[in-house]
Formats: structure tokens, C-alpha cells, sequence
């Protein structure tokens, strides 16, 4: 069994962001730069071990490039422990606010700072954007510039918005308690993003041109805290703010909330204030060539099935409504079609009514509950302390010989904001990272290393 | 409950159904779909975990309503269809003390053999569980009788057809490639493409492929294996992953690689002008006094085993039936108008019902020489097309060999069969003489040793339309909601009988060639009259089928044969050039009603000798552009 | 998931393993992996106890007594010299990982005697039936369940020691 083993230590991440103007120049010196650039700030910070816990300094020691793992017992539980925190020092990495100086409320993150999905697989296999350049708005999107345009209503982009959800499996759009859709974003690091530029995958065209495996530069760890980051994907979704929503309760953006033209409907564009309901964070490392799958939601959310019949009248979440009956509101249902974004609010009374629904085994319900406990108090202060781990997905034999998924533990996981009506325990049809990810090609049906991005080609 | 004024109601949520409604909701029309069983959407892990934990995987097992109910520990029998308010058919009631029993027998089986495919009843229809082969039809199959002067002529050609095809294999998502598909007299337009590139051959096709190569020739025909186009990605398509050879298209893939009809239905289902209402079960065409259709009547139900909750009726300006060819006729035959219409509607001809016809399958199997790694790919890559058409037309049924990737699966329910035989110490499977059992080193060899080893081929034989086929209605089972349920009555001719005898032949044939020895087990004599999916034949010694009850002359061989039913229910409703003979006119408009119009596999005339999906959703799309243009 | 009756002591577990790899001839440390996701061994022991009771005790304690044997012995041993008891408990379990199926042990009596009318069994679970044995031992995947990618039936599979492990076989 290979596993990465790193030192304790406790770095501060430094991040520059270098952005030019001139998008030609930020091409050439990218094709020129290393992929998967060399950096000394690997977080090797490990575990803490009782009666030790979680310091603020501890939580934001910065990205890690690799597992660390230093538990002197090995097994699912102090493996589970491992990548979850592992988990929550890459999730506050990476909300690290991009200009560090600016206390202003609604601070970009770093993540939110990476390429959009729509910015490098563009219409007409079009060369990407420079790495972090956002997307000109279409001409119906004004009054904020540079905010991120968000236009799709499921977790992978359906084109045009109106035909069947991209969610796997014909599912559905979430609508939230103020019957607004929630929006979602698709967002890559900058070594993910040179390794498709380099091989020039962000076209149907240059897709097959390319000839080797795919396969995504690897975070790992060289010497003490050199090494590199790899690849990373985020996908993030956001509910609008309004109602009875508490901003500060949240992270926000303020994006262009956009919904394209169809037969007898016309484009529509507003400006809106958002707030983070769940997050997807993927990382590629040479230990774990399937990928670690990590997943937060808001805390306010949804409660889990059991504790849905339960739940005290006047607790509010984002997703689900104590006070509505279960005929009235059945558990985790499609909105009834069509699924018209532009209609808004959603028409009627429907709202989704979410709760949790996978099971997950003891090993990894433990582990998520003692780092949320921990990490949150040590963040307490910042809205990061409204979001928990769910889970993190990991490889426990990533180099099987016969099982490409590298046999994931745990066997399913699930966000209630992306991954909402497939969530339970029946093999492939529910939810679960690797094995739908495993499936996942170019658009010319080769193996695309566990993303799904490629196929988003034009 | 609603009486508003549609554009169209359509009846049925399968394939032909959502391919309508879609057209139709593109072009703004306004549509009302009635579907007899559950909303399919969402229901995806509701499926696949009822498939996980089948006994018996067969094609309908995952779905609703449940065709098993299982006792205090657990084991599962047929469930009960006179508690079902939209049941379905089961191929767990084909047997001698099932076939006939109304507690267990959705369909009132009169014989004398049994109706051996089975149909659904739930959003997206029947082709949920479909293996995804999508041929075309061979021009002649349009032509049997003025070509051969067997059974009818189709009103329309493979001429007319072709660009229907194109917009189908478009619709679901066909892979294959031209260079292959071009035999027989089919052709395509200059630079057609399939939209997707072929799905690879298995090992299974390529040793089959080997094998034929050596073969003479069959009945004058050289025999190739070909590649079999196919609803199933190759490349990312309409959102769906490509396909990861689950082996397991019948009865679910678990990442919808292959096309079902849930994904037209949900993108008909966005235009805002279509809607749907599901446990909503037909149960009357209501007829005018000008011959018009003026509604249609329906029930509806809460619980799957309750009785009726609801009623109401829907008028429209034009109505189409997609009920699938048993459900259909039964509706038709129901509509009874007060005793207006005492023969049901649209049946001036006395067809309705008539002409009842499937691709009864023969069965071979066989272990190859060599590992060819059964149990792998799709469950069917290739096949061997060439003795779909040819003189012998004119004598006995053509029919089209499927290559099965499934190893024994199909005939024999492995691998749990042979695993048995070793563990236990039997010999189901015949590969284990001397029954002894086996555990450790010698357990894995040799259950490795055949299960690399074992393949099946199966022969989809081209029934003729007879005229003691038929749907009709049962005096006396019903369903929950307390409708008749329908009543088969089911035969072969001799012609489709002789169809099994050079099957057989070509089957041993092939396995010769292949040097691969031959297991298929063969029915007895005791066999016929107690097993209802076993028929005889005799011949002469000149190939000439000998009548039943008369004494064979010297030289007679009888063959017994078990048969299976492919899934491919056709020609209750048939297209024909007249009124008198046939239920509705090339357009697929019926002959009575001019604003009534059935589609689905039901048009048939004739069987003919491919799978029906494309066929039937080329003809839907076909209908659609004609009810556009009556709509104006 | 399982239900746990009784947590196992390990070398009971282990035992039961140890012995189960001997009858399938499947590596031990294949049905029980260093870090076991699924949990079948648990799983199946659980339901062998829950259904076997007292014969599955008489067959571990058979075990026992010859566990120093070389497990050919104990293979022959337990299926052909200690009686059908012990014997069609030991064939139930073997099921159990072939197919993940619970087939009774009387129900396999029975089958010998006269298989026509089948076995009656039931599956154990979705997630013990993507599990099962007897497909990997075909070098494939259970019908149903596939982890592989597009394209691979068009080539040979890995051979069968990458599925089953040990020196087995070819």
C-alpha cells in the first residue's frame, strides 16, 4: 500500500497572482512556464493528535500538495482523518481571500480567482482565456463589471439551458425556499488549465489531435515543503440572497445571475448578490491518481432523513421547509417540468424539499464530525464557520490491478446542492465521485481522467 | 379531471410517444400525454436496486409495478396482476402452471403456444429495457409477398423510409458505421454518418467472426459477422456517458449509455405546451356520431395495487395511440361507445388485434475451443445479417443471428448455474459429468475454464402474420382498476416453424466451422402440449412440413423446439392500401377515424427481420410531421 | 449496509476467512483486503451465523481441529469426511461469496438430490452483489457493474491470478 507519509510542519501560504492585460503575452509565457510549476509552500502540517486540536493558525497553514499521514495505527478510520483534514486545510487554503489586505465583506477567493469552465472550453473550440480572465457578459449582463457570469442551473452545463438538466441520470435544477434556482459554477487551477492548453484539449479539433492518455499534472511533495500542486477543480454552487437570508451568514459574490434566450422567451440578466451553498474540491495527487473528492455544504442546508421529521418548525434552511408536510412536500423530488429559469420565481408552490439521504459508514461520519467541530471553532468569527465537510472520497488501493476506481471509500457521497436526487447507497445509480468520474472521456470516447470537463469541448 | 382542448393527446409514454410529443412541443402544439404506470424520473436507484436484488434478472425485472412479490423469507414468486391496476406481462409465467393461471398471468394465454414477450408500463415504455440494436429493415422485408409470395406487402418501401431512419438514428443516438451497414439492398445517403462512430467488436464477435470465415456457404449465402448499430454511446451524447460494457442493456444499464425513452420524454416535457399525467389509464376512445373521435376517457389510480381514485376525459383536435401493440388493441377493443361501436373503434376491418407477432428466438449455445471471455461488452456487438434475405424466402422464415456477449446467461441463467454444478455437485449445465463438486485451486480452474469458454447464439426467426394470432379481450380477468385484461391467442405456421429448422442447422453449422463443441439441449416429445414454449415439427424427406394429425410418411424427422420471445410485440394494428384489411393507411391515420392516429410496432404488417425500435421510431417521427401538417 | 450481530473477535473473522479462502480458492487477503470497503467477510459471517447457527459452529470447530492441515486436506476434509452438515454449510458459504447469494443449506440437499426445480435463494445485498466472486473468476465483471471504460471487451482481460491472486492459476 503506497501512501505519501510528510513531515509535520506549519507553513503560511503565499499567493501571488500575476495577471496581465495582454492576453497574447499571457498565452506565450504560459506556453513557455512548466505546467506544474515547482513551489515551497506545501502544507505538511499533520493531524492534530489528541488532546491537541485545530488552532486558527493551524486551519490556515495553507494548501497541501499531498496527503500527509502520520498516524502510527493505519486502517479506514486514521486514513478517513487523514484526508479530511487534508480536506479542510485545502478547502481554507483556497478561501484564502485573494488580496489578503482587503478587508472589505465580500472578499474573492483564491478559487474564485481560477478559470471558469465557460472562459476555456469556449463556442467554436476557441483558444481559453488567459488563465483567471473572466468572461466579457453578454450584452444583457450590466451594472457590475467583472463579475463571474452564472448561467448554469445543474452541476455540468446543458446547452441550450432549456433543454433536459445536465444533472446525470435526467434529474433535476434545485430550487431554493425563495423559489429561486440555485447556480453553479465550474472552475480550474492554473496547472489543469495550462495541461489543457498545453495539449491543446479545449477543442473537439485538438482533442483528436492528442494521441497519449490523458492524464492531469499530480500534486505531490519532493523534499520537506517543495514540491507541486497539481491539479484542482472546484464546482461550486451558490443561492441567490433574498428573502430572509442572512448575507453574513454566507460567503457572497455579487454575479450576473443569466439565463439564455429561448423560442418565446427572451435572455434575461440581473445582478445579484449570491452565497455559497456547496462546494466540490478535487485534487489530483501521486498518491491518489482517481483524485481526492472532498465536499462542504452550508451548514443550514438540509437535515439528514432521520432528523427531517424532527426538526423544530422555526429552523430555517436553505433547502427544506420544516413546516410542509411530507405528502404535501415529499423528500428529494424533481421540480415538475418545464425547468424555466427565466421564469422567476419558480411558478406555483413548489419548492425543493431536501434532505440528506446517504448513509455513510462510522469511519467517515467520526471523522467529519470531530474536524467540523474543530475547524470551525478555529474559524469561528468568519462565515467559513457556517460550512462542514460531508466527505471525503479516496482511493484505498489506487493501484489495483483490475479496479480503476482504486475500490473509493466511502462507497458513496453525495452534496445535497449537486449531487440532490441521486443521493443514497445503490451501486452507480447513486451518488458517488469515482465511479460516475470513472466514466468520464473526451469528446471522442477516451478515458479523460476522472473529469468531465473535456467533453464540454465545442 | 381536466376537459380542456388539446392540439393532441397522445396515449403512452414510450418511444413513439415522447418522439411525437416532442416534435409536436417544438412547434408550440399543445399536448397531453396519458401514461398508465408510475413517473419514471428519479427513479433510477428505485430501478437498479430492485434489479440488484432480482432472483430472477429477467427484462421487466426492475421495473413497476413489480413482477414478484416475495414471502416471509424473502423468496420472490409471480405477483398477483388482478390486484394491479396497470399491470404488465412477465416472462416468470410462461410455464406450465403459470401461463394460465389469472393470479399469476397478466395476459389470458389461450394457446395454444404461450405469447412470450413481455411489454411495460411506466414513463418511457417498453424500451427501458431494450438491448439498444437499431438496424435497419432490408428493402425485401417490405416485399415479402411480391418477392416471395408469403404473407403481405408493406404500403411503403425502404425508399420512403430512409430519411426517417436518418432523423431516428439522430433521436436516439445510433453508433455505428456506414461501410458496414450497407447489405442486403440497404443504402444510405452520400456522406450519411451515423452520429457516433461504431461501438467495438467483442472477442466473442471476432472468434465467431473466425470461425464463420472458414464456413461454405449457408443456403448460397456467405456468412459474415457484422457489426450491429446501436443506441448506445460511443462518444458523450445528449448529456449521457459513453458506454462502459456493463453488460447488462437488458434490463438496465446503470449510467444510461443506452438510449431510453425518458430522455425525449424530458425534453418534451420543457416545452411548456406539453404535459403529462401519469397512472392515467386509457380506457375508452369516445367516437361521435360523425366518426370523429371527440375524447378520450381515462382512469387513475393512487396505489399501484388500489382500485380507481379518479376518471375524467380529454378532447383534442387530434388523438394518438402509442399504447405499444398489445395495450393498443386492447383499448380499442374496449371502446365499446354505449354498444356504438360493439367491435371497438377503428375496427371496421376486423383487424384490430389481428396478426399478433413476435421474433420468436431459437436459442444455441456452445463453449469455443479457445478463451473467448463471455460476460464482457454490451450484451450483443454483432451479428450475422446474411440470411436475413434470400430465395429461401419463398419456403421458410428468414431470420437474423445475434451474437450474444453474455456467455450462458441466456439459456441457462449462468453463471449461477455451473457455479452451482461445482459447488453442490450437479450438472445442470452439462459440463459437469460425474456431478462431482469441487472446491479450492480445482474450483477456479475449472469454473474458469468454461466460463471464458461459453457463448450463444440466437436466431431471431421471422414469424408470419396468422390468422390464429390474436389480442383480444378476456371475458373474465381484469385488473384493480376493473378493466378486461387481454387475452392471446398464439400459434407458429409451418413456415415460421421451418425458419427453427434452418436455424438449427446453421447453428451447428457455425459451431462446426468454429470447432466449438455444441450444447444447445433440445426439447422432447414430452415436452409439447405440457410446456407451452415448445413446439414440434415434422418433415419430410423433401423438407416439406407434414400436417398435424397426419402420419408422417418414411424418411420424416421431427424436431422439437423451445422458443423464446424477443421482446418484438408487432402487427395488431397493421398499415395496409385498403380499408378492408388492414387498420390504419400508410400514414399511420386510421382508416375510420381521419383524426385518429396509431403508431408504434402495431403498424407492421409484417415482422420482418430487424429489431423493430428504429423501424417504429422512424414511423413515429414520420406520423409527427403528418399530424404538424394537419394542424397546420 | 450490514447489520452487525455480534462484533467478531478478529481471529474469528480471520478464521473464517482463512477457511473461506481455502474453499473458494480465492486469496484471502482478496476477501478480506488490508482496508476492506465493502465489509463482505463481516457480512457473510454475520448472515452465516444468523442462518447457519449451530452448523456453522460444527464447521468452524471441524476447522479448527485441522487447521494445521494443508488446506487441500482441510478442503476434503470438511466437504467429504464430516458429514452433509457440516459439508452443505461449507457449500452455503462458499455461495455466499461466489454469488452473493444465501442459498440454505437444506435448499442445496435438496438440489443435489434433484435439481429440476431449482434453488431457492436470496440476494444479500446491491453493494454484496457487486461483489461477487464467480466473476472474477470468469476474468470479468458482475452483469450489472462495471468499472471499466469503453472499448474493453475489444481486448483480452488481465489473467485470472490479477482477479482471484495467489500462484492459481492461468
Amino acid at each position: 500500500m503506497k501512501r505519501a507519509i510528510g513531515f509535520a510542519a506549519t507553513v503560511a501560504l503565499s499567493v501571488a497572482a500575476c495577471q496581465t492585460n495582454d492576453d497574447q503575452a499571457a498565452l506565450k509565457s504560459s506556453a513557455l512556464a512548466p505546467i506544474n510549476p515547482i513551489v515551497t509552500t506545501c502544507d505538511t502540517t499533520s493531524p492534530p493528535v489528541p488532546p491537541n486540536v485545530v488552532t486558527p493558525e493551524m486551519a490556515n497553514s495553507g494548501l497541501p500538495c499531498t496527503l500527509t499521514f502520520t498516524a502510527s495505527k493505519v486502517d479506514l478510520t486514521t486514513l478517513q482523518e487523514a484526508f479530511d483534514f487534508n480536506s479542510w486545510l485545502t478547502f481554507m487554503a483556497l478561501s484564502q481571500p485573494v488580496d489578503a489586505s482587503n478587508s472589505a465583506a465580500d472578499l474573492q477567493t483564491v478559487w474564485q480567482g481560477w478559470s471558469d469552465l465557460f472562459a476555456v472550453m469556449r463556442e467554436d473550440g476557441a483558444p481559453p482565456l488567459p488563465f483567471g480572465a473572466v468572461q466579457p457578459p453578454p450584452a444583457s449582463c450590466t451594472g457590475a463589471p467583472g463579475a463571474p457570469v452564472m448561467r448554469m442551473i445543474s452541476k455540468t452545463p446543458t446547452t441550450p439551458t432549456l433543454s433536459v438538466s445536465g444533472e446525470p441520470l435526467n434529474t433535476g435544477p434545485l430550487i431554493d425556499q425563495n423559489g429561486h434556482y440555485v447556480r453553479y459554477q465550474i472552475l480550474i487551477n492554473e496547472p489543469m488549465y495550462n495541461y489543457i492548453v498545453r495539449n491543446e484539449l479545449y477543442s473537439k479539433a485538438g482533442q483528436q489531435k492528442f494521441t497519449d492518455s490523458i492524464a492531469f499534472p499530480e500534486g505531490r511533495l519532493d523534499t520537506l515543503t517543495t514540491g507541486a500542486v497539481g491539479a484542482i477543480v472546484v464546482k461550486a454552487a451558490w443561492k441567490v440572497m433574498a428573502g430572509s437570508d442572512d448575507p453574513s451568514r454566507f460567503q457572497t459574490t455579487t454575479a450576473y445571475v443569466y439565463t439564455p434566450a429561448e423560442p418565446g422567451v427572451p435572455e434575461s440578466c440581473h445582478r445579484s448578490t449570491l452565497g455559497l451553498v456547496g462546494i466540490h474540491i478535487v485534487h489530483k495527487t501521486a498518491g491518489e491518481p482517481q483524485w481526492i473528492w472532498s465536499t462542504f455544504e452550508h451548514v443550514d442546508n438540509a437535515p439528514t432523513l432521520a432528523q427531517a421529521s424532527n426538526v423544530t418548525a422555526t429552523r430555517k434552511f436553505n433547502f427544506f421547509n420544516p413546516s410542509c408536510s411530507t405528502s404535501k412536500c415529499p423528500y428529494n423530488r424533481q421540480p415538475p417540468q418545464p425547468w424555466n429559469p427565466s421564469v422567476d420565481p419558480f411558478p406555483g408552490e413548489f419548492r425543493s424539499q431536501i434532505v440528506r439521504a446517504t448513509s455513510y459508514p462510522t469511519e467517515a461520519t467520526g471523522s467529519a464530525a470531530l474536524w467540523n467541530r474543530q475547524f470551525r471553532a478555529a474559524v469561528k468569527g468568519t462565515v467559513w464557520e457556517n460550512y462542514e465537510l460531508i466527505t471525503t472520497q479516496w482511493p484505498t488501493d489506487a493501484t489495483n490491478p483490475t479496479d480503476p476506481e482504486g475500490a473509493p471509500f466511502p462507497l458513496f457521497a453525495a452534496n445535497t446542492t449537486m449531487e440532490t436526487y441521486v443521493q443514497g447507497n445503490t451501486p452507480l445509480a447513486s451518488s458517488t465521485c469515482m465511479s460516475c468520474h470513472n466514466n468520464a472521456t473526451t469528446t471522442t470516447g477516451t478515458r479523460s481522467d476522472f473529469t468531465f470537463v473535456l467533453e464540454k469541448a465545442h | 379531471m381536466s376537459e380542456q382542448n388539446y392540439d393532441v393527446v397522445i396515449v403512452g409514454a414510450g418511444v413513439s410517444g415522447a418522439l411525437i410529443a416532442k416534435e409536436l412541443g417544438q412547434a408550440g402544439k399543445k399536448v397531453l400525454i396519458l401514461e398508465a404506470g408510475r413517473d419514471g424520473q428519479g427513479s433510477y436507484e428505485d430501478y437498479l436496486e430492485r434489479f440488484y436484488m432480482a432472483q430472477a434478472k429477467v427484462p421487466e425485472s426492475p421495473y413497476t409495478p413489480p413482477i414478484v412479490d416475495a414471502d416471509n423469507n424473502g423468496f420472490q414468486s409471480p405477483s398477483n396482476p388482478s390486484n394491479q391496476a396497470a399491470g404488465r406481462p412477465s416472462t416468470l409465467t410462461l410455464s406450465q402452471n403459470t401461463w394460465q393461471d389469472r393470479n399469476r398471468s397478466y395476459l389470458d394465454q389461450q394457446g395454444p403456444l404461450a405469447f412470450a414477450s413481455t411489454y411495460e408500463r411506466v414513463g418511457g415504455g417498453t424500451m427501458r429495457h431494450w438491448l439498444g440494436t437499431s438496424l435497419r429493415f432490408v428493402p425485401n422485408d417490405f416485399r415479402l409477398k411480391s418477392e416471395y409470395g408469403v404473407a403481405e406487402d408493406w404500403p411503403i418501401d425502404y425508399d420512403d423510409l430512409e430519411p426517417w431512419y436518418g432523423k431516428a438514428e439522430a433521436a436516439i443516438g445510433i453508433a455505428a458505421d456506414v461501410a458496414d451497414q450497407d447489405y442486403l439492398g440497404i443504402t444510405f445517403p452520400d456522406d450519411y454518418q451515423y452520429p457516433m462512430p461504431a461501438i467495438p467488436s467483442s472477442l466473442v464477435d471476432q472468434t465467431v467472426s473466425a470461425g464463420v470465415e472458414k464456413m461454405p456457404p449457408v443456403d448460397g449465402v456467405q456468412l459474415t459477422v457484422t457489426n450491429t448499430p446501436a443506441g448506445r454511446n460511443s462518444i458523450p451524447y445528449q448529456n449521457r456517458r459513453v458506454c462502459a460494457g456493463n453488460t447488462n442493456c437488458i434490463p438496465i444499464c446503470p449510467i444510461q449509455a443506452k438510449y431510453d425513452p425518458t430522455v425525449t420524454l424530458y425534453e418534451a416535457l420543457q416545452y411548456p405546451t406539453v404535459s403529462i399525467m401519469y397512472q392515467t389509464v386509457a380506457s375508452e376512445v369516445v367516437v361521435d356520431a360523425n366518426g370523429q373521435v371527440s375524447a378520450i376517457k381515462y382512469l387513475q389510480y393512487d396505489d399501484p395495487n388500489g382500485g380507481v381514485t379518479g376518471s375524467g376525459s380529454v378532447s383534442a383536435t387530434r388523438y394518438v395511440l402509442a399504447a405499444h401493440a398489445i395495450e393498443t388493441p386492447r383499448l380499442l377493443l374496449m371502446s365499446t361507445n354505449g354498444g356504438r361501436t360493439p367491435n371497438g373503434v377503428a375496427n371496421s376491418s376486423g383487424h384490430v388485434g389481428e396478426h399478433l407477432m413476435d421474433h420468436p428466438i431459437y436459442l444455441s449455445w456452445a463453449l469455443a475451443p479457445t478463451q473467448l471471455f463471455g460476460y464482457r461488452g454490451p450484451l450483443s456487438t454483432a451479428g450475422i445479417e446474411d440470411l436475413r434475405d434470400g430465395s429461401f424466402r419463398s419456403e421458410r422464415a428468414a431470420f437474423r443471428i445475434e451474437i450474444g456477449n453474455e456467455g450462458w446467461n441466456f439459456p441457462i441463467g449462468d453463471p449461477a448455474t455451473t457455479t452451482l454444478d461445482y459447488i453442490v455437485g450437479a450438472n445442470v449445465s452439462q459440463t459437469n459429468a460425474g456431478s462431482k463438486s469441487f472446491f479450492g485451486d480445482s474450483l477456479t480452474s475449472r469454473l474458469n475454464f468454461v466460463l471464458t469458454r461459453q457463448f450463444r447464439l440466437g436466431f431471431l426467426v421471422e414469424q408470419t402474420p396468422d390468422d390464429d394470432c390474436r389480442v383480444t379481450l378476456s371475458p373474465e380477468w381484469k385488473d384493480s382498476l376493473g378493466l378486461p385484461r387481454p387475452r392471446i391467442e398464439y400459434n407458429f405456421s409451418d413456415y415460421t416453424k421451418l425458419g427453427f429448422v434452418a436455424a438449427k442447422q446453421t447453428a451447428t453449422a457455425i459451431y462446426n466451422a468454429m470447432g466449438a463443441k455444441e450444447y444447445t439441449r433440445q426439447p422432447t416429445a414430452a415436452d409439447v402440449g405440457s410446456d407451452p414454449t415448445v413446439f414440434a415439427i415434422t418433415v419430410d424427406a423433401n423438407g416439406n412440413p407434414v400436417p398435424d394429425g397426419q402420419a408422417a410418411p418414411a424418411g420424416s424427422t421431427t424436431d422439437y423446439f423451445r422458443f423464446y420471445g424477443a421482446g418484438h410485440t408487432v402487427g395488431t394494428y397493421r398499415m395496409g392500401t385498403s380499408p378492408a384489411d388492414s387498420v390504419v393507411n400508410p400514414e399511420q391515420r386510421s382508416w375510420d377515424h381521419p383524426n385518429l392516429f396509431l403508431v408504434g410496432s402495431g403498424v407492421f404488417p409484417t415482422v420482418a427481420t430487424g429489431n423493430p425500435t428504429l423501424t417504429l421510431a422512424a414511423l413515429a417521427l414520420w406520423a409527427a410531421e403528418t399530424i404538424l401538417s394537419d394542424l397546420g | 449496509m450490514s447489520t452487525v450481530l455480534t462484533q467478531a473477535t478478529t481471529s474469528e473473522l480471520d478464521d473464517f476467512v482463512n477457511l473461506s479462502a481455502i474453499l473458494t480458492g480465492i486469496a484471502a487477503s482478496m476477501l478480506k483486503p488490508f482496508l476492506d470497503t465493502h465489509g463482505t467477510a463481516q457480512t457473510y459471517l454475520d448472515i452465516a451465523k444468523q442462518k447457519g447457527g449451530a452448523a456453522l459452529t460444527e464447521l468452524m470447530a471441524v476447522y479448527d481441529a485441522n487447521r494445521t492441515q494443508p488446506p487441500a486436506n482441510i478442503g476434503t476434509i470438511i466437504l467429504e469426511q464430516s458429514g452433509d452438515t457440516v459439508a452443505y454449510m461449507a457449500k452455503s458459504i462458499m455461495l455466499l461469496w461466489y454469488l452473493a447469494c444465501w442459498y440454505d443449506p437444506q435448499e442445496l440437499a435438496a438440489y443435489r438430490a434433484d435439481p429440476t426445480n431449482g434453488a431457492r435463494f436470496t440476494v444479500v445485498s446491491s453493494d454484496a452483489y457487486t461483489q461477487g466472486w464467480v466473476w472474477r473468476v470468469g476474468q470479468t465483471h458482475p452483469m450489472g457493474y462495471s468499472t471499466w471504460s469503453f472499448g474493453y471487451w475489444h481486448q483480452p482481460p488481465q489473467p485470472l491470478s490479477a482477479f482471484i491472486g495467489g500462484g492459481n492459476s492461468k
